[in-house]
């Protein structure tokens, strides 16, 4: 269900569409793609009308790539075939474009090999030239990476991304992964419940939320409520502006675990509940004495005090974001 | 029991005494059966005199009439034409299915439909004759096994293609009125009993013709077991469609291919793929349905084999005669199931 979705991408940009499962952000694809039809509102690609009320150009006519989840090779043509099944012309010319792209892709010496015989990289990079073949001015991408092996991802995403960008092709992707969107997309579009919540720069989505669910869809965050006197919210880690909001109203200050500073010279004092290290950071989680609300710190390294242990907490009014309180 | 081969030994003791009262039971067919065949066998050799006498199989018998129990009626002189015509046919038959069970370099899908038109057409033309100096031979006396074959394959070459397109008509959703007759069409020949449908074929196809042209009773029983199994091919090849990924039309639609390209070149070879377990087993039934015909008057094995002991000098001989065609039936089915068995592992192994 897609309620009301507004976007658009310019020519060699990568926009990621990114939400919850069930948020709408599949089937926005799946209608620029024209595999399923809007109830109202337009498509345009190239400024050319290719889906409204009473018109419905079908996706053969669209000039898009679209790259499923599940990869959907033909699993009766070998890697060849596969590439050039999209292309037009005489059939030398057919095989040269999809032998550049198995090139480009790094699966030349597949060629003949059959897609059951590949592995879920080796399919997705042929998934990948299949869909660049018949030069599209749009890559539609749903998922195309959450099949692949963890370790295997970053690296097909930047081949991936690499190849896009020599083709000069215009990608909108689908994912529910904010680190994936973070790292492939120009820009993000943030959905939620067939709606989209906020569009903008990967650092402007992610440092400057447009509410409490838009900021912890990146991260865990840490919560402290208060209500708005003289335009500000107390709370024990200090006072935050409240732009905007109504004097007395019930407010909440959000903030992410890396921005809780320790050991400083912060008011507010927390006891350590336990702490992990986690590799390139360690978690600590504190209670603010008081039997105040719990927080978590991120910090590089191993910081691994003894449950039990107070030390001081702070929080930049800078790092910090304040909401009307929801729910 | 130690050394009792593993999958000989029984599980438990129940199933030591049902094994046991199994072959208690087996063991009187198995004797009486061997009985016949080879103690009190009369072999070819043997005077054929002696079959009065002994209670076992009369080889005289099926060395005689052989020709009879395959050929039928078919002028004695011309045998050599039905005998190619069911060669024909038979390599036909064996060559299709060790092509599609992954024996051998498989020709494509106009190669083999060209292949099967020309022996068809030449199985035509050896049993009619009328051609190149070949004396004709009218439709009724094409017995035995030769029309078996015909009738077979070729209602099984012919409601195939059909059943591709009803099973398209069905499934497409652009003409709604067309999918609906399809959808009438499968299930009422579905519904209908075989038998009815071959009446149908005698009686009714005629009067639906001009008057004046005669339909040979061959004929006209083909058409019917073309369009009645091409319901059931339809079916099972539906069912091969429904069972492909979505994405795979989109995949196709997406890479700007017509509509025409995405069914023939995508999702039909896919389709007919995933079908062929279940399109060899519907094959299995047309085959063994053919016999049916008799009842309509076509003289398949069954009635060649009742000729043969209905001479009045072979009268005691019709186990024998349905002993010959029996063993022909299992054997080709034998062949079929083979075939199917090989398939259905193929496509667990992908």
């Amino acid at each position: 269900m897609v309620e009301a979705a507004t976007l658009s991408i310019g020519a060699g940009e990568c926009l990621c569409l990114l939400g919850p499962s069930g948020c709408g952000k599949s089937t926005t694809l799946r209608m620029i793609a024209g595999v399923e039809r809007p109830d109202a509102g337009e498509v345009r690609l190239d400024g050319v009308r290719v889906s409204a009320p009473g018109l419905h150009v079908p996706p053969e006519a669209r000039s898009v790539g679209l790259m499923f989840q599940d990869f959907a090779l033909f699993p009766h043509l070998n890697v060849a075939r596969n590439v050039a099944f999209g292309l037009d012309g005489p059939r030398p010319a057919r095989h040269a474009r999809a032998m550049d792209l198995l090139e480009r892709v790094g699966m030349a010496r597949f060629a003949a090999a059959f897609p059951h015989e590949l592995s879920g990289g080796e399919q997705q990079r042929v998934a990948l030239a299949r869909a660049l073949a018949p030069r599209p001015r749009l890559m539609l991408m749903d998922e195309p990476f959450s099949g692949l092996d963890n370790r295997l991802r970053d690296g097909i995403r930047d081949q991936t991304l690499a190849l896009l960008r020599e083709e000069g092709t215009a990608v909108l992707m689908v994912t529910h992964e904010p680190e994936e969107a973070m790292r492939m997309a120009d820009r993000i579009v943030l959905m939620r419940a067939g709606r989209i919540v906020q569009t903008g720069a990967p650092h402007e989505v992610y440092n400057r939320p447009v509410d409490r669910a838009a900021a912890a869809f990146f991260s865990d965050i840490n919560l402290l409520q208060g209500r708005v006197r003289n335009g500000a919210v107390a709370t024990p880690l200090g006072s935050f502006a409240a732009p905007g909001l109504a004097e007395g109203e019930a407010a909440e200050v959000v903030s992410r675990p890396q921005h809780l500073e320790i050991g400083g010279h912060g008011a507010a004092r927390g006891r350590v509940l336990r702490a992990r290290f986690l590799g390139r950071e360690s978690l600590v989680e504190f209670v603010l004495e008081g039997d105040g609300p719990r927080l978590q710190a991120m910090v590089p390294g191993m910081v691994l005090p003894a449950p039990g242990e107070v030390f001081a907490l702070g929080l930049r009014p800078e790092n910090c974001h304040v909401f009307a309180r929801t729910g | 029991m130690g050394s009792f081969p593993r999958r000989l030994r029984p599980a438990s003791l129940p199933a030591l005494i049902v094994s046991l009262a199994a072959l208690l039971l087996c063991l009187p067919v198995a004797a009486g059966a061997l009985r016949w065949v080879v103690a009190d066998a009369v072999w070819p050799w043997d005077p054929a005199a002696l079959c009065a006498e002994r209670a076992g199989i009369c080889w005289p018998f099926i060395t005689e009439k052989a020709g009879l129990i395959f050929f039928g009626t078919y002028p004695h002189d011309l045998l050599w034409r039905p005998c190619m015509a069911s060669l024909l046919l038979c390599a036909l038959a064996v060559l299709t299915g060790l092509w599609l069970s992954g024996r051998g370099t498989r020709p494509g899908a106009a190669g083999l439909a060209l292949l099967w038109a020309a022996v068809l057409a030449a199985a035509l033309v050896l049993l009619g004759g009328g051609v190149w100096g070949m004396v004709p031979v009218g439709s009724l006396r094409w017995n035995g096994l030769p029309v078996l074959l015909l009738l077979s394959l070729g209602s099984v070459a012919l409601a195939f293609p059909l059943g591709v397109l009803l099973a398209l008509a069905r499934e497409q959703d652009r003409n709604r009125l067309t999918a609906w007759l399809a959808a009438c069409y499968i299930e009422t020949a579905r519904g209908v009993p075989m038998l009815t449908v071959l009446f149908t074929g005698i009686f009714v196809l005629p009067l639906m013709l001009p008057s004046g042209s005669a339909l040979p009773p061959v004929a006209a029983v083909l058409v019917a077991l073309i369009l009645f199994h091409a319901a059931y091919f339809a079916e099972d090849i539906r069912g091969g469609l429904r069972a492909l990924p979505r994405g795979q039309a989109e995949a196709a639609q997406a890479l700007g291919l017509s509509r025409r390209s995405r069914l023939g070149e995508v999702l039909l070879p896919q389709a007919i793929r995933r079908a062929l377990p279940s399109i060899v087993n519907s094959v299995i039934g047309a085959y063994k349905d053919t016999s049916l015909v008799v009842v309509v008057g076509i003289h398949d094995l069954t009635a060649t084999a009742r000729m043969a002991f209905s001479d009045p000098a072979w009268r005691a001989q019709a186990l024998e005669g349905y002993f010959v065609i029996g063993l022909w039936f299992f054997m080709s089915c034998a062949f079929l199931s083979m075939i199917g068995r090989r398939l259905q592992r193929r496509e667990a192994g992908q």
